[in-house]
């Protein structure tokens, strides 16, 4: 128990420092800032400057508070229940699924990597009827890609565009003209 | 209450966009409400892309009807489950579940259904009239007294959300950084952007949003949540109240309502306050006659509901009239104003009579329709929470994508987002309140823009941001709001009152 709240307590200093470092860049970026043609009296160095100040104090005190014991309390989960240590399987699986979509989005398009998505994501919390997810997962793909694209014509990835080099611009001409 | 404008507004609500879009408002907000892990602030800002494409009056009419379902339907979720669909709904879950396992789960849910009604009308109607007044002295207000009533905000809401003080200080200076990013107009000169080109036009509200509300919570429940095992309870059929019910309940009603609103007008931070007050008082009074607190009290349910509507009526006095957000969801529907180029704030009763008026009337009209779709129909929104949290977790996460994404048709978008929503997951962590961060991002800018005008004005003499007495009024308020609470809690611990 007393390592388990040591362990705690490690995880918000170091959060807690990571905020101080944050101070410490605020403020680097400011004394860095050149000023090139100030207008008025207040130039763009005085809010930065400010703030900066008063996160670095602040963090500071804060770290003070965490080494003499003060402990942050996790907030709940909505629909489950709040568990203290770390999962961190599903964690890591939604993280990955997450950075996949970001990375692969242009390349596959939306409705591949929508689906694969909410499929990874869904599987990682706990869902495990794996036929009926993958289904609902391509369903809701395929309905935000429309609702998106024709309902509201706004522009999502269609993908593949290294097989057929098209432009993606000149691929969403049918709905351009209420541009 | 100008009321030439007022029926003007009221006939441009009646056209069938602005009142489909306002039934669409209403139906998404009591969805979201019922949805356990997706909140209001959160729902209008996957739904901002739609700023993009349709006209500003129907997407504000939609926005607010939103905020207003989301109040209304968090109750279902709080009295069927045991746990709440948003957290202005935390206190109604104490009496509405113990009450729904008593048989009593009808009751509970017309007491929240009739309470959020009764209480959104009477706070409707007060916005109507205090809005234009508000933004009259609006208007003779100098950038100085901005200044301070932003003071006043950030500094409020830093102390009243969150575990301590710093926390709730840090989570805004955070936020107040996070909203230096980028091109300073003024001067041309580039802040915190690294020299990445991207970033000079600062981070996206929308990405920011999405990112510290749905990325966030889902990689924190993924991380520190075990899903399922709740326990529901069954209800089908009408939602009804006895004689003796209504009776019990007209007066929490009627109080809710009274702490709601002007806990919305001021910068308290959302519904979080008025709900848990409201049932304070409640528990109270009921100490005198029939004391069911703990076993089922109707009027634990009847108050805080009511509550937390009025609550969201009376955040729209300072949005509407002064441009001052005082909750994470007003400060998202300031940027939905922002999308438009619309500027929120005094000049908006002048400048465009017609939106603000259409959007007052149709929060009239949304107010009668939530009460339409979730009284009776209570037992089919209650189906909704049968769908599995996974599920809704992951449907949550691909929205907000989705939403990072299209804004600009961008993928660092996406990148942003996942750096964003891993500082959401650790301020969750390690008890950091999410909305100063938000209110310091969106304000911050204002602020220093006032700031500057302020000086500007006075040849760069500090001294002009205490000249009125209005500054002075509000920096003192500023000092009460933070100390009083902790000097209370102080003599009560050391036992200088009971």
């Amino acid at each position: 128990m007393i390592l388990n709240s040591v362990k705690e307590a490690k995880g918000e200093l170091v959060f807690t420092s990571f905020l101080f470092a944050l101070s410490i860049v605020v403020l680097v970026d400011t004394i860095n800032l050149t000023e090139s043609n100030v207008v008025g009296f207040v130039g763009p160095k005085v809010f930065p400057f400010a703030i900066g100040i008063a996160l670095f104090v602040l963090t500071g005190l804060q770290i003070i508070s965490v080494l003499r014991g003060e402990r942050g309390t996790p907030e709940g989960v909505e629909g489950g229940q709040q568990v203290d240590k770390p999962v961190w399987r599903p964690f890591i699986q939604v993280l990955v699924a997450v950075i996949a979509y970001a990375a692969l989005i242009d390349f596959l398009g939306f409705l591949i990597m929508g689906p694969v998505l909410f499929f990874a994501v869904a599987h990682a919390l706990g869902a495990t009827k794996k036929l009926k997810l993958a289904f609902i997962a391509v369903i809701l793909a395929v309905v935000v890609f429309l609702g998106f694209t024709q309902g509201l014509r706004l522009y999502l990835p269609l993908g593949f565009d290294f097989i057929n080099q098209i432009d993606p611009s000149v691929e969403e001409d049918s709905g351009e003209e209420t541009w | 209450m100008d009321f030439a404008n007022f029926l003007a507004g009221f006939s441009a609500s009646l056209t069938w966009t602005n009142l489909g879009f306002g039934l669409l408002g209403t139906l998404l907000g009591t969805l979201v409400g019922v949805l356990p892990g997706i909140g209001p602030a959160l729902a209008i800002s996957l739904l901002l892309p739609v700023t993009l494409v349709v006209e500003p009056t129907a997407a504000l009419i939609m926005f607010a009807a939103i905020y207003y379902g989301t109040m209304f339907g968090g109750s279902t979720t709080s009295i069927l489950l045991n746990a709440p669909g948003e957290s202005g709904s935390v206190m109604t879950t104490l009496e509405g579940n113990k009450m729904a396992r008593n048989g009593r789960a009808g009751a509970a849910l017309a007491t929240a259904a009739l309470g959020s009604f009764v209480a959104g009308a009477i706070a409707t109607g007060i916005v109507a009239v205090a809005a234009p007044t508000i933004a009259w002295i609006g208007i003779r207000m100098t950038p100085a007294d901005f200044f301070a009533l932003m003071v006043l905000a950030f500094g409020a809401v830093g102390s009243i959300m969150g575990q301590s003080l710093k926390r709730g200080l840090i989570a805004l200076f955070i936020g107040l950084a996070i909203g230096l990013i980028g091109l300073d107009l003024q001067s041309g000169s580039q802040r915190l952007t690294f020299e990445i080109p991207r970033l000079t036009d600062g981070i996206e509200t929308v990405v920011l949003i999405v990112s510290l509300f749905a990325l966030g919570e889902v990689l924190y429940v993924a991380l520190y949540g075990r899903l399922g095992g709740v326990q529901r309870n069954s209800f089908t059929g009408f939602a009804t109240m006895t004689k003796s019910d209504w009776k019990r309940s007209w007066k929490p009603w009627l109080r809710g309502t009274a702490i709601g609103f002007p806990t919305g007008v001021l910068p308290a931070g959302g519904s979080e306050l008025p709900t848990f007050l409201s049932y304070s008082l409640e528990k109270k009074l009921a100490k005198k006659k029939h004391d069911e607190f703990g076993k089922g009290a109707i009027e634990g349910v009847a108050g805080p509901e009511a509550a937390n509507n009025a609550n969201a009526a009376g955040a729209m006095v300072p949005l509407l009239a002064l441009g001052i957000p005082t909750s994470a969801t007003a400060a998202v529907l300031l940027v939905a104003f922002q999308q438009f180029n619309i500027s929120a704030g005094p000049l908006l009763f002048t400048d465009q009579p017609l939106l603000v008026w259409t959007l007052i009337a149709s929060l009239f009209i949304g107010n009668l329709l939530l009460l339409v779709i979730n009284w009776p129909l209570a037992g089919v929104w209650a189906q909704l929470l049968r769908i599995p949290a996974p599920y809704l977790y992951a449907g949550i996460i691909t929205f907000a994508l989705v939403g990072a994404y299209v804004i600009n048709s961008a993928n660092f978008d996406i990148w942003i987002a996942i750096i964003i929503g891993t500082i959401g997951l650790l301020f969750r962590r390690f008890g950091y309140p999410i909305t100063p961060l938000i209110l310091g991002v969106i304000l911050g800018p204002m602020a220093e823009q006032e700031f500057r005008r302020a000086l500007q004005g006075a040849a760069g003499d500090p001294a002009v941001l205490i000249s009125t007495p209005f500054t002075i009024i509000v920096y003192v308020l500023l000092f009460l709001v933070i100390t009083v609470p902790r000097l209370y809690s102080w003599l009560k611990k050391t036992g200088k009152i009971k």
